[in-house]
This record gives structure tokens, C-alpha cells and sequence, in this order.
């Protein structure tokens, strides 16, 4: 499992993973525990990571963050599993008791690590990341503190990837959909420079979403360009054609534009063969 | 672009002509509208107006408003089912504003590892909001770390729901070792004063013992407040560290604690001296040497007896004691020490004093050279064993006064 962990980890950024056996315990922990918390893991620790780099974090601080992200709902470890994976309405003490994973996290960190300053500098974001920007979230804490920026940055992307998710009892929010819900939490949920930087680097529609234009066609985002604007990337047509990768910023598509986005399943499209696809037409060219 | 949804509600929109009903298709919106992309975002399909929902259009609105800020702030915990969608007339007769959703299918969750978006769009920040975003990561300090990390541990204790307490203890103990090595003296006394409970169990733990005591040297002006530290370690443990821990790297620093104690506590630590009967009182003897006083000498002379009568004879306990009487009161002592030296008599039925006991004796004199010392030595030499009289003797040609004839 830890060959794995690490590849997995590998896919996210590259350390001396020599130096992080502890941390890597710990997330085979949590894999064994409950693998939708592991993958979420990874998922929030890639966004994170993502965002860090376009944000200019050095190459040591984005290990910082990844471990951050990493290990962020180690706390989850003190769920109890019928209430982390219940489908229906939490009870009072259910939901407690899920909200108590941050401070949880504690118990865990102390569990499987050996203290360092590092470690505990990690630590915060596993505490910090339900509590808001305005710090009115959880757990509700007597003396104020400003977030560490690994938790401001660790929150989004945890957000992101919960809405984004497909879960049991709720389907998944649209990812363009997803970062507009979320621009309503600009200074009081989120922070609001971290928050500009992670939707604005998605673009409106992000690498990978399935949109309807206004022409009635389907299409998959591809990329944005550093002239892209945030809602005209370069596109790729679903339906066969001759022509089927377009710059929505070439004065050509002027009157071209993307109306909305749609789940690929009610298409039944897959789009990483779409992308594909995309991919080799490109190289054909 | 906008990136805020910032469309103001029109409510003409969805307040249709009287007696017609409005139906907003979600699906098929295209414009951001508030609420209805919140709503649109977790399944809802179409949301329909009576006529008459003007009257409750403002308290639904505000109930959509909180449960999408409970969504953006917890979206895994978040479900519709728990929630209320609907506004019912005054009278809760009809529905004046119907949300509905699509019909919910359990499926098997497919979480995968699936490729991030690779965010390479434009940055949409100011290269300065950014700088300054990365610079204040640089400049966190390990004040600043340790600040955070004290805040955690102080809602960690008032929250968690089972603490086990070695591990919990464990915890404590580290953070004021990373303190302390950070030579952050004051952060290490809030953890302490934070956590009194919690760190009396560390003192019997030997590899935290030695670094927190390793963790730190004081400097003269430093040593009240860093002692401080330590008051959970009560002089008991304190002195098992010394025994077991003294070649350690954190040996110096016990001693630099004991000798602090024994300076500024000093009738504390005799009162332990005369109530605790164990091995570590000879110990505290030592230290205790220069802090007799005469208002001590009855109860030395108590427990000085007390440990000649007892079968196992500690003879290095005993040294100290008599140190202990000299010390209080030399006059005193030396009446006292007389007794042990009485003269046997063929008559005499009482055992005589055990020769070991006069050995210690004149081995705690030999470290005390003085006049009154010399002319105790005198006195008791005529009734001194033989096994001890040659030494007596030599000390008393060692003791010498000047300008003594004899």
C-alpha cells in the first residue's frame, strides 16, 4: 500500500519521501479507514498544490502545503464510520460529531507523528479549514486567530472538490457552477485574493467541462491561453467534423459563446476520450 | 467578467400577471442569477411562483440565502432532503413558491483520482496581492507557528471528546520541547501554565525528561522564569532525574534546577526532607547542607535518631545527618554526638553505640576542620574504640590549631 500511497503522491509533487514516513502512515491510515476520505485527500492536495504554484510558492513551501492538504482530514480518523458514511439527516450529536474532526485531527497528528515544528505548522490546516475567512465557522474557538495561509488556501480547494464530487444522496455541482457558488463567500468564507487566484486560473469553464454553445453545439473545454479571457478558451467539438478545434478568442467565433455547461453522463459522453481525441487530432495536424 | 454572481432580483420576473403562475426552468438558465444557480448547482430543476408569493418572497429568499452559505461552507455534510425548499400561504394551505427536484438516484459513488483542471488561465490578482500572499507564508516564525499551535491545543483540550492521556500528555510535553529549543522561554510558560494537569505525568518518562530538560540552557537573568517550567516536577521526580538522567545532555540543567530550588525554596524542600523516608533524602541532604538553621536542630536531631535505630543502617544517610546537626547548631550537635562515644562500663548492660556509627561520625567531622571540631575530637578520643581511636588521632594532628602545644 505505501508503493502506492506514494505513487499516488507523486502524481501531486515530488519530495524525499524518506523524510515524510510518518506522514505517509498516517494517510494509509486513512486509506484503510475510508477510501472517499483518502481520495478526497488527493484531490484537495492536487487543487492546493495547483493553485500554490500559480500563486508562486517555492518548491519547499508547496511540499509544505501538499502535506497540509494531504493530511487535512486526518481528524476523520475519530468519525466514527456509520456516521461518516451516513446517507441520511445527521441527529444533533451525529453532526457534532462530524464537526469535531478539526479538533480530532489533534488526537490523530499525536497518534502518528513525532512533534516538529514543521508537523505542527502542517497541523493547521487540519484544524483550521471549516473555520471561515471571517473565523465564524468551526470549531468555534475563544481567541481569534488569523487563518494560516495553508488553511485558507487548503479551504477552496476542499470546497471545490466536495461540491464537485458525486456522493450517494447528492449529485455533484457543475465545476463552473461550483466556482460561481462559491464567489458568494468572497471575504467572508473564503479569502478573498486566494479565492480570485483559483477561480480566475479554472476560467469560467474549466479544462475538462462539457458546454453547450450557442449554436446548440456540444463542447469540451481544452485550455486557456495567457490571452484567453476567462470564458472563451479553446474549445473542442464533440460532433464529428472537419474543423473541430476552436479558439473562441479568434474574431471568427466572435458571435460564438458558451451558454452553460451539462453533465457528460446524460450525454453519455466520456470525456477523457473526448480529450483524447482532442489530443491526437492535434498531433495530426 | 464578473466573477460574483451580482444580478440584482427582479421581481417581476418571477411575480407573474394575476392568476398565472411563473415556472423558472433552472436547467435552462443561462444568467447567473442569485440563489437560482445555488439552486440550480445541488439538483433542483425548476422552482414555480403562485401569484400570491410576493407576500413570502422575502422569507424565502432569505432561507435560500442561509442554506446556500451552509452549502459553500460545508458541502460534504450538506443534503437537500434535510432542508425546507418550499413557502407555504399564511394560512399553510398551498405552496406559493414549489422547488423541484430531480428524483434522486443512489448510485455507487464514483470518486476517482481524475486529472485537476490545470489552471492556466490568467492569474486575475495583482502580481502585489500575490507577492505579499507568498511572503507571508516566508515570514512565519516558529513564534508565530508555536502561537497557533497553543491556541489549538487550548480548544483541543476543552473539545476533544476522549482524550487519551498519554498521548494527549505526550503532545503537551513536545510543543514545550519545540519551544523551548526555539528559545521561546514565554511560549514555553504559557504551554506550562496551560497544561499544569497533563505534564505531571511526563516527569517518570525518561526520553522526554531529557530533552526538555536538553532543551534549553537559562541564563542567570533567566532562571526564575524558566524554573517555572518545572513545577509540576516535584522534587521527588527531580531527584530520580539527577540519579538516573545526571550523565545526560540534560544534566546540567537539573542540577542548575536543583541548586535554583535550594536557593529560593529552601524550607520547602527541608519540610520534604523530614516527611519523605526513602532513598532520595540523602540526596537532599546534600543539597540542603547550606540552608540549616538552628531553628531546624530538633528535628534533625529526630530523624538523625530515628535512622540510628532503624536494622538497616545507612551509614551514608547518617553522614548526612550529622552534617545536617553541625550545621544547625554546632554546640548542640556536638552534646549530642558526645552521647554516642559514652565510655563502656563492665556495669554498663546497654549494648554499646555500633562501631560503624562512631566511624561516620568521625568520617562527618574529618570534612568539618575547626577549632570546636578539634576540641571535640579531644574530648571523645579517651573513649573512642580501638578501631578508630589511630584516626582520631590523625585527625586531631591534622586539626591542629596554630600555635597549639598539644
Amino acid at each position: 500500500m505505501k508503493a502506492l500511497i506514494i505513487k499516488n503522491i507523486s502524481s501531486v509533487f515530488t519530495c524525499d519521501f524518506r523524510l515524510f514516513e510518518a506522514e505517509i502512515a498516517a494517510l494509509s491510515k486513512v486509506r484503510k479507514y475510508d477510501e472517499y476520505t483518502y481520495l478526497h485527500s488527493l484531490n484537495v492536495a492536487r487543487l492546493s498544490v495547483a493553485l500554490g504554484k500559480r500563486l508562486g510558492l517555492t518548491d519547499e513551501m508547496i511540499i509544505d502545503l501538499g502535506w497540509a492538504a494531504l493530511l487535512h482530514d486526518i481528524g476523520k480518523l475519530h468519525v466514527p464510520l456509520d456516521i461518516l458514511n451516513k446517507m441520511k439527516k445527521f441527529s444533533g450529536d451525529e453532526l457534532a460529531i462530524m464537526q469535531s474532526h478539526p479538533v480530532e485531527a489533534l488526537t490523530s497528528f499525536a497518534e502518528t507523528h513525532t512533534v516538529t515544528l514543521e508537523r505542527l505548522r502542517r497541523l493547521s490546516a487540519a484544524f483550521e479549514h471549516h473555520q471561515r475567512y471571517d473565523l465564524k465557522g468551526y470549531p468555534i474557538v475563544q481567541k481569534k486567530l488569523n487563518l494560516h495561509p495553508f488553511s485558507r488556501i487548503v479551504a477552496i480547494a476542499d470546497t471545490f472538490d466536495a461540491m464537485t464530487t458525486d456522493r450517494i444522496y447528492q449529485r455533484r455541482v457543475l465545476p463552473d457552477v461550483a466556482l460561481k457558488i462559491m464567489a458568494q463567500g468572497f471575504g467572508t468564507i473564503f479569502d478573498p485574493t486566494v479565492l480570485q487566484a483559483f477561480i480566475t486560473c479554472m476560467g469560467v469553464y474549466p479544462v475538462g467541462s462539457l458546454v453547450k454553445l450557442s449554436n446548440d453545439e456540444l463542447a469540451v473545454v481544452l485550455r486557456y491561453q495567457e490571452t484567453s479571457t476567462l470564458d472563451r478558451p479553446e474549445i473542442f467539438l464533440i460532433e464529428k467534423k472537419e474543423a473541430r478545434h476552436l479558439n473562441l478568442m479568434d474574431p471568427q467565433f466572435k458571435d460564438l459563446r458558451i451558454l452553460k455547461s451539462e453533465f457528460p453522463e446524460d450525454h453519455e459522453i466520456q470525456i477523457n476520450d473526448i480529450l483524447t481525441e482532442a489530443s491526437a487530432e492535434r498531433e495530426s495536424a | 467578467m464578473s466573477l460574483s454572481v451580482k444580478k440584482t432580483w427582479n421581481e417581476s420576473l418571477f411575480l407573474g400577471a394575476e392568476g398565472q403562475q411563473v415556472c423558472i426552468d433552472l436547467q435552462s438558465l443561462t444568467e447567473d442569477w442569485p440563489i437560482f444557480l445555488f439552486l440550480k448547482g445541488i439538483g433542483c430543476q425548476k422552482v414555480y411562483f403562485e401569484p400570491q408569493a410576493k407576500e413570502v418572497l422575502d422569507l424565502w429568499t432569505q432561507r435560500m440565502s442561509e442554506y446556500e452559505q451552509e452549502f459553500i461552507q460545508d458541502p460534504e455534510n450538506f443534503t437537500t432532503a434535510d432542508h425546507f425548499w418550499n413557502e407555504k400561504s399564511s394560512n399553510l394551505s398551498v405552496n406559493l413558491i414549489r422547488c423541484e427536484f430531480a428524483e434522486l438516484q443512489v448510485e455507487k459513488i464514483q470518486i476517482s483520482l481524475g486529472p485537476v483542471p490545470p489552471m492556466e488561465a490568467p492569474l486575475g490578482i495583482p502580481e502585489e496581492a500575490a507577492r505579499r500572499f507568498v511572503e507571508e507564508i516566508q515570514t512565519q516564525s516558529a513564534k508565530e507557528t508555536l502561537h497557533r499551535i497553543l491556541q489549538i491545543l487550548k480548544e483541543y483540550d476543552r473539545e476533544a471528546r476522549a482524550k487519551d492521556l498519554t498521548i494527549w500528555s505526550n503532545l503537551v510535553a513536545d510543543v514545550l520541547c519545540i519551544s523551548l529549543q526555539n528559545h521561546l522561554l514565554d511560549k514555553s510558560l504559557q504551554v506550562a501554565n496551560d497544561h499544569t494537569e497533563v505534564l505531571k505525568s511526563i516527569w517518570s518518562q525518561t526520553d522526554r525528561v531529557v530533552q526538555i530538560f536538553a532543551a534549553y540552557d537559562p541564563k542567570g537573568s533567566e532562571l526564575s522564569q524558566w524554573a517555572k517550567l518545572f513545577e509540576t516536577c516535584s522534587t521527588t521526580d527531580l531527584l530520580r532525574c539527577l540519579e538516573n538522567h545526571l550523565s545526560s545532555v540534560g544534566g546540567p540543567q537539573m542540577i542548575k534546577l536543583m541548586n535554583y530550588r535550594a536557593q529560593n525554596q529552601a524550607e520547602e524542600l527541608i519540610e520534604i526532607c523530614f516527611s519523605y523516608e526513602g532513598k532520595f533524602t540523602r540526596q537532599l541532604l546534600q543539597w540542603l547542607a547550606p540552608h540549616w538553621r538552628q531553628k531546624h536542630y530538633a528535628r534533625i536531631r529526630e530523624s538523625f535518631l530515628k535512622t540510628l535505630k532503624r536494622k538497616d543502617r545507612d551509614l551514608e544517610l547518617i553522614h548526612g545527618w550529622i552534617h545536617a546537626l553541625l550545621r544547625s547548631s554546632r554546640r548542640e550537635a556536638f552534646l549530642e554526638l558526645k552521647k554516642l562515644f559514652k565510655k563502656r562500663n563492665f556495669f554498663w548492660k546497654r549494648p554499646p553505640v555500633d562501631i560503624s556509627i562512631q566511624k561516620e561520625i568521625v568520617s562527618a567531622l574529618s570534612e568539618d576542620r575547626n577549632s570546636e571540631t578539634y576540641a571535640f575530637l579531644q574530648e571523645i578520643h579517651p573513649r573512642a574504640s580501638v578501631e578508630i581511636s589511630n584516626r582520631i588521632e590523625e585527625l586531631l594532628q591534622h586539626f591542629k590549631p596554630a600555635g597549639s602545644k598539644k
